[in-house]
């Protein structure tokens, strides 16, 4: 193994700058036996009494698209003919951007014990986190078969939409704790700060709602087209629900090219700046 | 130069004065948000530190508390990177500080050998080959298939030991563990100490106890306020920290 061979790497080497997230990447496959053996933990401790483990972590997502349904139902008059669904897509979705956002901000400072053991690269930590809410999300997705089923949708060439959306929503959600992670050492309020953002932009994003409910044509079009810029989740969710309905994905094309340049730009960043303050930040833990 | 296990040149560190960080809100609310010169918010915790160990050495590190002797270990294993000068290092390291926590309490004991293990650089073959050898020497086999939280104190430390000093590591460096478990255990481990630092890894000690780093150590370096302040030789060291003890 490279352990001690990448530490001399790491320590004399030059701070990479434009290469951080090259070589993160090479971080991340070097010690794959170990982003797979924290990825293990973590599903394991989740789902451990298996049937009933799985049970209660799709139980979250369902109930509030139970709620979320009935409250639409009275207080909404649009017309959605897959309204469960695009809850549920909605909310599932959004948390995993939020527990990659959220769990990656406090996962260095949360594995201060071992990071004062022992030398291996910190940002295993935050993508393993990444890696596990990934494989959670996929598992959570199997309960919208009975809603397919009951719609009779067919996976259309749309679901290609997918993999796309799940890829930048990583990104973004990794991208932006790649800084909190590191601000989180020195100021222990930014994992509270980053709650009440993400509390507030759930409402702020078409999570529990269709976007059209924002940009069709009840605000002028500039506002709805800074509003799909000033928020890449809303196009994400929006892409994932496409995916599955086979509805055309109704997002202009510049807006889509924007949203993705920023999500790439954020990711970007972040590695740079990690790799630049990491190793001053563990002296804070 | 390539009998080097370890060869620290010319190196520094910065430590915060502030370890825990600060509050945002508390800042804001206080008015304290006014820039702190560097030189109040960070203290050299090293300086200007030299060494060279040779392989298959072993080096006590002897002084008074606070004058840097933890930090020094953590320069060496890589975890924190020296402010200024360098840090070379040849071989697979552990270290050995304060056992037993950076388990997981809700995996097994078996769960928990894996996963340090593979935190440590092992891959899956090597470590289902030396489990045998942890679960015996922990002496906890009847709960190993159990939970971390549903342990003792001591048999926390009895696994932690027995996995760390079963890795088999090529410089082995060691924080104040003589005193881990029950005292029958307690000899165990010291005598698995011995068996390293008798064997070929390069051993380096952080303790306070004379007696521990005369019988095991070739040289002993007194540590003061971040630098070496002796020349190796034990009975200088010994003297050293006699005279800061007064």
């Amino acid at each position: 193994m490279g352990v001690s061979e990448n530490k001399v790497l790491r320590r004399d080497g030059k701070l990479p700058f434009l290469s951080a997230p090259v070589k993160i990447m090479q971080n991340l496959y070097n010690y794959r036996q170990l982003l797979k053996h924290f990825i293990g933990r973590d599903l394991k401790v989740r789902y451990h009494n298996s049937i009933l483990g799985y049970g209660w972590s799709v139980l979250e997502p369902l109930a509030l698209t139970v709620t979320f349904y009935i409250l639409f139902a009275i207080l909404s008059d649009s017309e959605d003919p897959y309204r469960p669904l695009t809850i549920l897509l909605g909310i599932l979705a959004w948390s995993l951007f939020a527990k990659t956002f959220s769990n990656g901000t406090t996962c260095i400072q949360r594995n201060s014990s071992l990071i004062q053991r022992v030398y291996f690269p910190r940002e295993i930590f935050l993508f393993s986190k990444s890696g596990y809410n990934m494989l959670h999300f996929i598992l959570s997705l199997f309960v919208i078969i009975p809603l397919l089923i009951h719609y009779g949708l067919m996976p259309t060439q749309q679901i290609l939409l997918l993999p796309i959306a799940l890829i930048m929503i990583l990104m973004l959600g990794t991208g932006l704790a790649l800084f909190t992670s590191i601000l989180q050492t020195k100021a222990r309020d930014v994992e509270h700060i980053v709650t009440i953002g993400l509390r507030i932009s759930f409402y702020l994003s078409p999570v529990f709602y269709p976007l059209e409910m924002i940009t069709g044509g009840r605000i002028p079009e500039q506002y709805a087209e800074a509003y799909l810029i000033a928020n890449p989740m809303a196009t994400y969710i929006t892409m994932i629900r496409s995916a599955f309905t086979g509805a055309p994905l109704d997002i202009p094309t510049m807006n889509l090219v924007i949203t993705f340049a920023t999500t790439i730009a954020i990711f970007w960043m972040g590695s740079i700046y990690f790799m630049r303050k990491e190793r001053k930040a563990v002296k804070f833990i | 130069m390539n009998d080097s296990a370890i060869s620290i040149n010319d190196v520094a560190l910065d430590y915060p004065r502030k370890k825990k960080g600060v509050g945002l809100l508390r800042e804001f609310i206080t008015g304290r948000f006014k820039k702190v010169p560097r030189k109040d918010r960070w203290f050299r915790a090293l300086n200007g530190i030299n060494l060279d160990i040779k392989k298959g050495e072993v080096v006590g590190i002897m002084g008074p508390n606070g004058s840097g002797k933890s930090t020094l270990l953590r320069v060496i294993a890589g975890i924190y990177a020296p402010d200024e000068g360098s840090v070379e290092v040849e071989g697979r390291i552990t270290l050995l500080a304060g056992i037993g926590t950076g388990f997981n309490q809700d995996l097994t004991g078996r769960e928990n050998i894996k996963l340090t293990g593979s935190i440590f650089g092992f891959d899956s073959k090597s470590i289902s080959d030396m489990e045998e050898g942890i679960i015996d020497f922990s002496g906890i086999r009847e709960f190993i298939d159990d939970p971390i939280r549903t342990y003792s104190a001591g048999m926390r430390a009895r696994l932690g030991f027995a996995i760390i000093s079963n890795l088999e590591p090529d410089i082995l460096l060691l924080d104040e563990v003589m005193s881990v478990g029950d005292h029958e255990f307690r000899k165990k481990s010291r005598a698995r100490i011995d068996e390293l630092v008798q064997g070929d890894a390069t051993v380096v000690i952080v303790s306070h106890s004379k007696s521990i780093l005369k019988s095991m150590c070739d040289k002993v370096y007194g540590l003061h306020n971040g630098e070496i302040v002796t020349d190796g030789e034990p009975e200088s060291a010994f003297e050293f920290y006699e005279s800061e003890k007064e």
